[in-house]
């Protein structure tokens, strides 16, 4: 506002002479409005009050029409702020009318004023005077300072949570979006039409999207949108978003308006599908090792010779999946190394400590699966080993060894297990639970994958396994 | 007569297929069902065993794991199809799809007692 132009009062008005007048008369009228209003003149070295209404009057702690005669000290006025209005005072005489905003702090509380004043006509004696108009703006500058955090506030909460804001005009189908969105959508910040927007949307999720926007549009919901679909990118790749909004309603019930929120949560529906991909992955594996137990449970019925034997044949076998089990967990379910599973079987007897047992190959990676078969194979070998091979003589020795070569199927893990110094290996024997389980089983699950050898010096093991067998589900 | 001296009656004699890529299940499964009188005639640990099996072999019937070390079976499941030759998949997973055109068929989930199996097996015999 340019105050010359709002104020068009000048010395020749007389407008001291005026408010002086009428002042009483106009006082309720100032005051409800909330104005201070008065005259003052110089009166040497300070002021005084030609006249006040009552609110200014208030503000002295002065009874209503008191004011006049009153000078700045006998109000209490500090000598600066009597200097600054006499300067006042001088500076519209000199330059007119002006609009000024001050600040002082009362009470410790910073109040604000927009004060206008005029140059009026002297008084009698001759002293210059000045006539005001001020209005207090505190309530409204704290509102502005609170506007200001609160946008502040916002503004950081958004930035924190990774968020953008839309908004659509439903009626002038004008969808428009902050910084944030525009960005996260990779849309210009002009508003776009809807269809523009829903070409933005993947062909997978286009029908589903517009079903919600119907759906909110109706005002299923009370007035709330929730949807999180994927976006299709410029690039050609797809990026998850969770759009949320608040619709608004006109008197007949058409929605007209919708504000809410956009957010990036690619990260999350990756980290729920890899979630879902885990629980299912465990329930699987949970499922396959009571299977297993159920096979072991029945393998042991059917070679055990006494309850005891029963109990610890399948004792051990669990124990040896549940080991395999721990490794994979560690793992997430993924893939481990081979030596991880020969190492758990085999630090029981040693490994690590002597040297009668080697392990010699670089790391081979095997699936869930192909662990839990290759894990029971190694506690067979082992606890064979350790009943009647080189592990039940101190003077036997144990090398396993493997590598990974291509063959016709692919890759394949070449291992061989063998045993040597233990007691004698008698040719004629009869097969044991782990033998059994052995050649019946994992013989038949790697078709020519398995042979099992016991030579005179000790127990020979050769695998030859496709990877991509092992590594499958 | 107990359930499962009853579904040894009902399988005794019947020869049978198993695809299950797990050797020690498939080992435990073939004892049972030797126990219930079956004749096992193929035992497959690949789909393409499977599939070999599923169009040569003279069977009654096939036990059907349905992931075959990575592979799903369906091939050999359509050719015991074509040639008439009823079958029961199993499966270890949860929810597992199976695709429209074998919908209806049995399916039992790992782990099960033998004498469910034995039950829908028990229809076979001709």
């Amino acid at each position: 506002m340019d105050p010359a132009k709002a104020v068009r009062m000048t010395a020749d008005d007389d407008l001291a002479g005026w408010l002086a007048t009428n002042i009483e008369t106009f006082s309720t009228l100032f005051d409800s409005a909330g104005l201070l209003a008065g005259v003052i003149e110089e009166a040497g070295d300070d002021f005084r009050y030609v006249a006040a209404n009552a609110n200014t009057a208030h503000r002295y702690g002065v009874s209503p029409g008191g004011m006049r005669g009153r000078t700045g000290r006998s109000l209490g006025s500090p000598e600066d702020a009597i200097q600054r209005t006499l300067a006042h005072i001088d500076q519209c005489h000199r330059d007119g009318p002006s609009q000024s905003e001050i600040r002082r702090a009362v009470d410790g509380r910073d109040q604000h004023y927009i004060t206008i004043r005029a140059p009026a006509a002297a008084g009698s004696d001759g002293a210059r005077r000045e006539a005001f108009v001020s209005l207090d703006v505190s309530a409204l500058k704290s509102a502005e300072v609170e506007a200001a955090r609160q946008q502040s506030l916002v503004d950081v909460a958004l930035d924190a949570a990774a968020m953008g804001i839309w908004e659509y005009d439903i009626v002038a189908d004008r969808l428009s979006w902050d910084r944030r969105g525009a960005a996260l959508i990779g849309f210009t910040g002009d508003p776009i039409s809807l269809n523009a927007f829903m070409s933005l949307v993947h062909p997978d999720d286009v029908e589903r999207v517009a079903a919600a926007q119907d759906a909110a549009e109706r005002g299923d919901g009370g007035g709330y949108y929730r949807i999180e679909h994927r976006l299709l990118l410029p690039d050609g790749r797809a990026r998850w978003i969770e759009i949320t909004g608040r619709l608004f309603f006109d008197a007949e019930g058409i929605a007209t308006r919708a504000v809410g929120t956009v957010r990036d949560v690619d990260e999350e529906v990756a980290d729920r599908e890899r979630q879902a991909i885990l629980a299912a992955e465990l329930d699987h594996r949970v499922k396959n090792s009571l299977s297993l137990v159920l096979a072991i449970v029945d393998q042991a019925r059917r070679t055990s010779r006494s309850p005891g034997d029963l109990t610890d044949r399948i004792r051990n076998r669990v124990l040896a999946l549940s080991k395999t089990h721990n490794i994979l967990a560690a793992r997430n379910w993924r893939e481990v190394d081979i030596r991880e599973l020969l190492a758990d079987e085999l630090v029981p007897y040693g490994l690590g400590e002597t040297e009668r047992i080697q392990l010699t190959g670089a790391p081979a990676p095997i699936g869930p699966k192909g662990a839990v078969s290759l894990g029971m194979l190694f506690h067979e070998l082992a606890t064979n080993a350790a009943r009647h091979g080189a592990l039940a003589s101190e003077h036997g020795r144990l090398s396993v060894a493997w590598s990974v070569a291509s063959g016709a199927a692919g890759d394949e893990i070449v291992l061989t297990w063998k045993e040597s110094g233990g007691p004698p290996v008698p040719q004629q024997r009869r097969k044991g639970f782990g033998t059994l389980m052995i050649e019946r089983g994992l013989m038949r699950e790697h078709p020519g994958g398995v042979r099992l050898l016991f030579e005179p010096d000790g127990v020979r093991c050769e695998l030859k396994l496709a990877l991509n067998r092992l590594m499958a589900s | 007569m107990t359930d499962r001296l009853q579904a040894c009656a009902r399988l005794a004699g019947l020869r049978l297929l198993i695809a299950e890529d797990d050797g020690l299940l498939g080992m435990h499964l073939e004892d049972q069902l030797r126990d219930a009188g079956c004749e096992v005639v193929g035992f497959a640990t690949s789909l393409k065993q499977a599939v070999d099996l599923a169009r040569s072999s003279a069977t009654d019937g096939a036990v059907l794991d349905i992931n075959l070390g990575g592979e799903m079976v369906y091939e050999a499941a359509e050719a015991l199809r074509d040639r008439g030759i009823p079958f029961v998949f199993l499966t270890g997973y949860e929810g597992m799809t199976i695709p429209p055109s074998f919908r209806g068929r049995p399916v039992v989930q790992k782990p099960f007692r033998f004498d469910d199996l034995a039950r829908l097996m028990s229809a076979w015999r001709k």
